[in-house]
């Protein structure tokens, strides 16, 4: 059987005249975990979002499971789970509504995504709050929700845009920990965070994209062989091309200093 | 979460669904959500009685509130004059109605972007999306239908059977050309404006509603004396531009009218026009959702408009930085927040039109009624949407919290109350010639006065930093006769003074004076 998840060929994306992406090309096997990393509009999310059939592509193929994702009408979504960076919801529901509803969606049961949705919640401290509205959720509960959302189903591949943005550092342990775990039964998972030190440590493979195209693909220990810099942060800054944080700082500083 | 009677309903048309591709089970559950998030939400025409209790059958209550107004617009149809006329005047006010809650409540409904983000990325197509939405808001349209027309369609059965299923026929047409015309007007937005322009499209329309509502119902008794009148229908080239005569022509004709050549024209648009707009819109509808990502996007630059001869000169009056920033910041608050505005908008369009109702009566005194609301409304002052965001003046070592106050109320009587203020004021002198210029000046710095005075005698707390709730009773009870009893005394006073000009000159330089010192010594009431 083949072991490419998911095959991305000279994908480009405009918006109008802007070109965003600039042919992306990139295999992802089974139960890798791919730390996809770039500056600010670089294009990530972007991509993720293509995938996901959220937005619409220019140009090139997409394969998911080794199918075209735009032939048929979206199934292979229900092997999906995603946690996209800033999460919206329906805050009139409640937690467990808004659980079963995924789960549901999904195919689940009521009951099963209930029992699910109430176990991970218990695991994640929040238990408490099965029956308060989003609305009134924290933001590290409201993302710690989204995650449970993304993972009902038991995906097989996950799309984790800053997944532990707002989480307290012992829901992060849980989190780092579990990733490692579902990539060692086989699931593939494709990390994207701006928190270098994370990426470095969980990722298997480092994608970098720059202008909306990918301009180092590798593990950490490659990466840093290539380009001669300790840590991934430098290597981020000598990819992108950033060597001038020092005197930005300077300047910004002397600006402070005027008033 | 509770078992919908609707869902039970469609249960039975399952097979519908399923011949078109729909996944109904998927359906089915993205309804039960939708239909219990409503039940939380509170509709617009509610909104300012709402208090925060049970969140229960909201909508039954607006229903009932619909199926009240829809009373006064059937009651039109038992009159036995020209039908032309009667229908004419029921189809408009239900377009009118219709229209108005569609855009106000389900305008959120229809421009849904979560969908796509929550729905379509757990793998359930777009068809399966769309027949959600459209029996979502086909269901509310037609019950809101329903509630505001029994009352017609008694009427119109009184009147023969065929009247009726004609006129019936004609609600469910006319309801659905309303939803049509809803979206291929946010469409059309969509199509050429960002996302925040439609946003403020939306907001006007609600303002424009509770203003309608309010005033509507002042008139309701001198509508039917008008209708009492016996006129034979003219057929005018010009009806054609009028939707709700293409509707009621139908009717005319079984009631017995002349099928004159404008008639059948009319029959005609309604028979085409709704049918080519629902047309229009299936072979646009992918489009929608297209252009509907737009409401995501950020990248509307506000831009940095002019300020107005009334900013400028109120600016004038603010001494320290701190009053400065607290002036532009209420100015900016007044003029682009989307929940304050609809708060208080529609009080600003009641005292516009209040005191010219006694105009003639009352002569330059009635502009008192004017005066008499401002305190009332420097109450919603306190209130934002965002009031969260206040925490800013505890972190910021403001050297006088005073300033706080004057710079909001400044921008408050420059550039909220004072356009209206010079507005109204014309029209008066329009109709009281300039005579009235001195004593409109007068109750101006009355009201000015007045402002430095309500806050010295209430606690409000600091501009912009509480939730809007259901006014809490009894302070703005307390305003509102403090209000009553001052702005009484002044107009008295101003009667009695106003007899000779140089009395009247003597207490324009006094109320100067007040001003001045008042002002001054405005000090924050916070505990």
């Amino acid at each position: 059987m083949d072991n490419k998840i998911l095959e991305i060929k000279d994908l480009t994306k405009s918006f109008g005249e802007k070109e965003v992406l600039r042919g992306i090309n990139l295999e992802v096997n089974k139960g890798e975990i791919i730390g996809y990393i770039g500056p600010n509009g670089a294009g990530k999310s972007t991509t993720v979002k293509i995938i996901l059939g959220l937005l619409d592509y220019s140009d090139g193929v997409i394969k998911v499971f080794g199918k075209d994702i735009r032939d048929g009408n979206g199934a292979y979504k229900k092997r999906i789970g995603y946690v996209p960076e800033v999460a919206e919801l329906y805050e009139s529901l409640t937690a467990k509504e808004y659980l079963t509803f995924v789960g549901e969606l999904y195919g689940l049961s009521e009951e099963v995504s209930y029992k699910k949705a109430e176990a991970m919640m218990n695991l994640f401290d929040i238990g408490n709050c099965m029956h308060t509205r989003l609305s009134a959720c924290s933001k590290g509960m409201k993302q710690k929700i989204v995650l449970i959302s993304s993972l009902l189903h038991n995906p097989d591949i996950l799309f984790l845009d800053e997944p532990l943005s707002g989480l307290d550092a012992n829901s992060v342990m849980i989190i780092k920990e579990l990733l490692s775990n579902l990539a060692a039964q086989g699931k593939t998972i494709f990390y994207s965070s701006h928190i270098m030190e994370v990426v470095e440590k969980i990722s298997h493979r480092i994608v970098l994209i720059n202008n909306g195209t990918i301009v180092a693909n590798g593990s950490f220990d490659e990466l840093k062989k290539n380009s001669k810099e300790g840590s991934l942060e430098d290597i981020f800054n000598q990819l992108t091309g950033f060597d001038k944080h020092k005197e930005i700082a300077e300047t910004m500083a002397s600006i402070i200093n005027e008033v | 979460m509770k078992e919908f009677k609707l869902l039970k309903f469609l249960d039975k048309y399952k097979g519908i669904y399923d011949k078109f591709g729909v996944d109904y089970e998927k359906m089915r559950l993205i309804l039960k959500i939708k239909l219990t998030m409503d039940e939380r939400r509170v509709p617009a025409i509610m909104k300012n009685n709402s208090k925060k209790k049970e969140e229960k059958n909201v909508f039954v209550k607006s229903l009932l509130f619909y199926a009240f107004m829809g009373l006064f617009m059937g009651i039109i149809t038992f009159i036995s004059t020209n039908k032309m006329y009667v229908y004419t005047m029921t189809f408009a006010i239900f377009m009118f109605i219709v229209l108005s809650v569609f855009i106000a409540d389900f305008s959120s409904v229809l421009l849904d972007i979560r969908d796509k983000n929550l729905i379509s990325i757990r793998g359930v197509d777009n068809r399966t999306i769309n027949a959600a939405k459209i029996t979502h808001i086909c269901y509310y349209v037609f019950s809101i239908s329903l509630a505001i027309g029994w009352l017609a369609i008694i009427g119109s059965f009184k009147s023969g059977i065929l009247t009726g299923i004609v006129f019936l026929l004609e609600l469910i047409i006319v309801s659905a050309f309303m939803i049509v015309i809803t979206a291929l007007l946010y469409l059309l937005v969509l199509r050429f404006f960002n996302g925040e322009i439609v946003k403020d499209i939306i907001n006007y329309v609600q303002i424009i509603l509770s203003i309608t509502m309010t005033i509507g119902y002042q008139f309701v008794g001198q509508v039917f004396e008008l209708s009492d009148l016996k006129i034979v229908y003219q057929g005018k080239i010009w009806h054609l531009l009028f939707p709700p005569m293409w509707f009621s022509a139908p009717i005319y004709i079984i009631e017995g009218g002349n099928l004159s050549k404008i008639i059948t024209l009319l029959i005609i648009c309604a028979c085409i026009v709704p049918l080519v707009s629902v047309i229009i819109y299936f072979k646009n509808s992918n489009k929608f959702e297209l252009y509907l990502s737009k409401l995501n996007n950020n990248d509307s630059n506000e831009k940095e408009r002019k300020k107005g001869i009334f900013f400028k000169l109120g600016k004038q009056f603010c001494k320290s930085s701190a009053e400065k920033a607290c002036y532009s910041l209420a100015y900016s608050t007044i003029k682009r927040e989307r929940e304050f505005k609809l708060k208080v908008y529609p009080t600003l369009g009641f005292i516009i039109i209040f005191p010219l109702f006694s105009m003639l009566l009352l002569s330059h005194f009635s502009i008192y009624f004017f005066v008499v609301m401002v305190p009332s409304i420097m109450l919603t002052l306190q209130y934002s949407e965002f009031y969260k965001a206040a925490w800013i003046y505890k972190t910021t070592p403001l050297i006088n919290e005073g300033d706080i106050f004057k710079g909001v109320y400044k921008a408050f009587l420059f550039t909220m109350i004072m356009p209206i203020y010079v507005f109204e004021s014309i029209i008066f002198i329009l109709f009281l010639k300039i005579n009235a210029v001195p004593h409109l000046i007068i109750a101006l710095l009355f009201m000015s006065a007045l402002i430095p005075i309500t806050h010295k005698a209430s606690k409000f707390s600091f501009p912009f930093s509480d939730e809007f709730r259901a006014a809490n009773g009894g302070a703005g009870l307390f305003i509102l006769f403090l209000s009553l009893f001052l702005v009484g005394a002044g107009a008295v006073l101003h009667a009695v003074l106003g007899m000779k000009m140089v009395l009247l000159i003597v207490y324009g330089i006094g109320l100067i004076g007040l001003n001045y010192t008042l002002w001054k010594n405005l000090k924050p009431k916070v505990s």
